[in-house]
């Protein structure tokens, strides 16, 4: 069945109907362009309990992947009033959520911010204050990397209930998918999860440059600063030959694997040119990514070594 | 009159029907909103639509009402005013046209209703309760959308692909029927699931003669809430001849599973009781080996403390097929529950997750660890099973320039109606278990974010998510 663009709008493409004077849409974003009816307005749609306080649900909508969704996450998208996603949240997931339910795309993307955090908190309160069901829905989840506190924070100086529903986050979908464990007797005691993407944009490798084979390390959102973090480790006592792999969008069936040591991790991760969003595991447990080889059916095609 | 079928019950209102729109066209007469819901709908058919919008708001639309013979060749026609007046108006003039006609929100004025839709593509599900009961036909297909996942869109894509292949390999009825079950349950459709409709069709016609051969699914369950199970998980449990569990899986977890499937709790308390762990290896190739469609249930994610690691190792050296699914791993239920981040832009970067409790058959210390990494701060660790070692934990931690006010959050049974959680620093830990030992597992959050743990939020969000469910 053919899908008309109205029917799930992409971050950044097409919006079926923009409530009037409510919500200013990415910034100096193109107006969309592939909806026949985008110069349409529509007002927003009246809610028998509007005078009622609203309501935010933070949800971790999982890598991407409409299978991963927990039923929490799913309910909570069935009952939404408002949406605002993420750039990598899938159209399967979107679809889930009702027809008149208005969905804005607030576009984070690691680095690629296109609606500032602070607006994307203005906007949260502006809905939830029209007594609506806000779901503000997150790549991953929302307690590692996702920000969740600035959000709650604002919440709660608004007056506005709250709850966080948890998601898979991507360490765990790009284990499942390449078959490594994280964690692995005798040999990964203990998993790190750390990002490269800090306030100022720099790394900060100080405690977590430790030299013990046994941590599984993984970084998020970190490929720009793969040589910075190979580097460090090497620097620290990691050895040259430790297992890494390089994950492209992970959880997702467009997923891709490079596999190699520690001293090939940034040239890796500088030829295979990425666009999507990448992970970095470092360890002995990465190791077993190459198992996958074996007997994982389509993904032994997308694994190179 | 109501009048039933002569067992008794109250006969279905109306008929939910299904209504083929290739190469038809379906007229739409509607303003605002409520148009614009129903062309999103039509537009997901293939049907060629024709728009009037007499109150010239919509774009690419005609902007007045139609003649008669525009209406003439219509399969369909939609009326969708927010008024009852103009409903009427559009309905008189859809009723020159022989089309059945649906008047949006006015069931008097209409011949037929559009009941609640899932779409997962070429398969298409309606619920329909004659337009007496729409809350009800809005809450039965929130139940068909977990159980039918959107990846079922790509299996009906594959089923309709094989199809035709299929009638022809397999003429006799019976033996297609079987076939095809066999084929839904197979690798195949878990290909296809993931978009690969070409492969999927290639493998099914290749092991069209096989024998079934069985395979291991290890699932992450989740933290306990019964919520926190993936669509995946769900569908995974739904199908399963076999499940094989143990404690850390919510009772909540095991109700959603396949009601006749034959279930193997093999953990109890710890390690004491439980079942080693190579005999669960013997246990999951036994029952792969006879053909069954094996789930291997794991609290949390089957990769973060959950041994799945070694579980994937011996399945594929007995030469069983291994699919693992992942998780939400306790600390990351935990957080969302005691609505406490993981990593902050100000107080944390990384976060670790280490294990306080030794797993039988290991009998090198989990504790062995750069401490002096682990003790930096700006950093979260959380303790998986730290209850009975949480004392030398804070000793160590602290020996190695941890500050003893550290703020650190213990959470039991987190996620599940009896969550329990209290709020201590690194200096107290230790007694504070002692005074208050936790019965079921316990997760303890170690850093500066668990200092953003408000006591009282838990209650004020369970009332409001009531007002607003």
């Amino acid at each position: 069945m053919p899908r008309n663009s109205l029917s799930s709008p992409a971050c950044g493409g097409g919006v079926s109907a923009k409530p009037e004077g409510l919500v200013s849409m990415t910034e100096g974003a193109k107006p969309p362009s592939v909806s026949p009816l985008h110069h349409f307005v529509v007002p927003l749609p009246r809610f028998a309990g509007e005078d009622r306080k609203g309501f935010v649900s933070l949800v971790g909508a999982g890598p991407g992947d409409a299978d991963h969704l927990t039923l929490g996450a799913l309910k909570a998208l069935q009952s939404a009033q408002a949406l605002l996603y993420d750039a990598l949240v899938s159209e399967d997931i979107l679809a889930l959520a009702p027809q008149k339910c208005v969905k804005i795309c607030v576009g984070k993307r690691g680095d690629r911010l296109s609606v500032s955090q602070d607006k994307t908190n203005a906007l949260m309160v502006r809905l939830a204050k029209k007594g609506l069901h806000v779901v503000r829905l997150k790549g991953g989840d929302p307690s590692v990397f996702g920000r969740v506190e600035e959000e709650r924070l604002y919440l709660e100086a608004h007056d506005i209930g709250h709850k966080t529903l948890p998601g898979v986050t991507a360490a765990s979908a790009a284990a499942a998918q390449f078959a490594f464990p994280l964690t692995h007797r005798g040999e990964a005691r203990s998993v790190t999860f750390l990002t490269g993407r800090t306030k100022d944009g720099s790394i900060d490798l100080r405690h977590e440059s430790i030299s013990d084979p046994m941590v599984s390390l993984v970084f998020y959102m970190s490929s720009h600063n793969a040589d910075h973090i190979e580097a460090s480790l090497l620097h620290a006592g990691r050895s040259p030959q430790t297992p890494v792999v390089i994950i492209e969008n992970a959880g997702r069936p467009t997923a891709r694997a490079l596999s190699g040591t520690l001293t090939e991790m940034a040239a890796l991760v500088a030829q295979a040119a990425f666009d999507g969003p990448v992970l970095m595991g470092i360890g002995v447990a990465f190791g077993y990514a190459r198992l996958a080889l074996l007997n994982s059916g389509p993904v032994k095609a997308r694994l190179q070594a | 009159m109501l009048y039933g079928p002569s067992f008794g019950v109250v006969a279905m209102l109306a008929l939910p029907l299904s209504w083929p729109l290739e190469n038809r066209q379906v007229v739409l007469i509607g303003a605002g909103a409520w148009a614009i819901r129903k062309l999103t709908l039509i537009n997901r058919t293939p049907a060629k639509v024709t728009v009037f919008a007499p109150l010239a708001d919509l774009t690419d639309a005609l902007p007045r009402w139609p003649e008669a013979a525009e209406l003439a060749d219509a399969s369909l026609i939609i009326v969708a005013f927010d008024d009852r007046t103009l409903a009427e108006k559009g309905a008189g003039l859809a009723r020159t046209s022989r089309a059945p006609l649906n008047v949006v929100d006015f069931p008097d004025l209409s011949d037929f209703h559009v009941p609640a839709i899932i779409d997962r593509g070429t398969l298409s599900i309606g619920v329909a309760t004659g337009g007496g009961a729409p809350v009800l036909a809005r809450e039965t297909r929130r139940k068909i959308e977990a159980a039918v996942p959107p990846s079922e869109t790509e299996v009906a894509a594959f089923a309709t692909a094989l199809s035709p292949r299929l009638r022809d390999l397999i003429p006799n009825t019976d033996d297609r029927r079987r076939a095809w079950e066999n084929i839904l349950s197979s690798p195949a459709t878990e290909l296809a699931r993931k978009g690969q409709i070409d492969d999927a069709v290639a493998l099914a016609l290749t092991n069209i003669d096989a024998p079934r051969t069985g395979v291991v699914h290890l699932v992450g369950a989740g933290p306990g809430d019964p919520e926190l199970l993936t669509l995946k998980a769900l569908r995974l449990l739904s199908e399963a001849d076999v499940i094989v569990y143990d404690r850390l899986v919510g009772d909540g977890v095991m109700d959603l599973a396949r009601r006749d499937a034959d279930r193997f709790y093999v953990g109890k308390e710890r390690s004491n009781h439980s079942v080693p762990q190579d005999q669960i290896h013997e246990l999951l190739v036994e029952q792969a080996r006879l053909g069954k469609r094996v789930v291997r249930l794991k609290g949390g994610d089957p990769f973060v403390f959950g041994r799945g690691g070694e579980e994937v190792e011996a399945l594929r050296q007995a030469g069983i097929e291994v699919h693992i699914t992942p998780g939400v791993t306790a600390a990351l239920g935990c957080a969302a529950s005691a609505a406490v981040p993981l990593t902050h832009r100000d107080h944390a970067q990384s976060v670790t997750f280490i294990t306080g409790h030794s797993k039988d058959g290991d009998h090198s210390n989990p504790l062995r660890l750069d401490w002096s990494a682990l003790s930096a701060p700006h950093h979260t660790l959380v303790v998986y099973m730290g209850v009975a070692t949480a004392r030398e934990i804070a000793d160590k931690l602290t020996r190695h320039g941890r500050m003893p006010d550290t703020p650190v959050l213990v959470i039991e049974n987190g996620t599940r109606a009896d969550e329990r959680r209290t709020l201590t620093h690194l200096g107290a830990l230790a007694d504070t278990i002692a005074a208050h030992p936790p019965k079921g597992p316990a997760l303890v959050i170690i850093g500066e974010v668990a200092a953003l743990y408000q006591d009282t939020a838990a209650a004020v969000i369970t009332e409001t998510l009531r007002i607003n469910a």
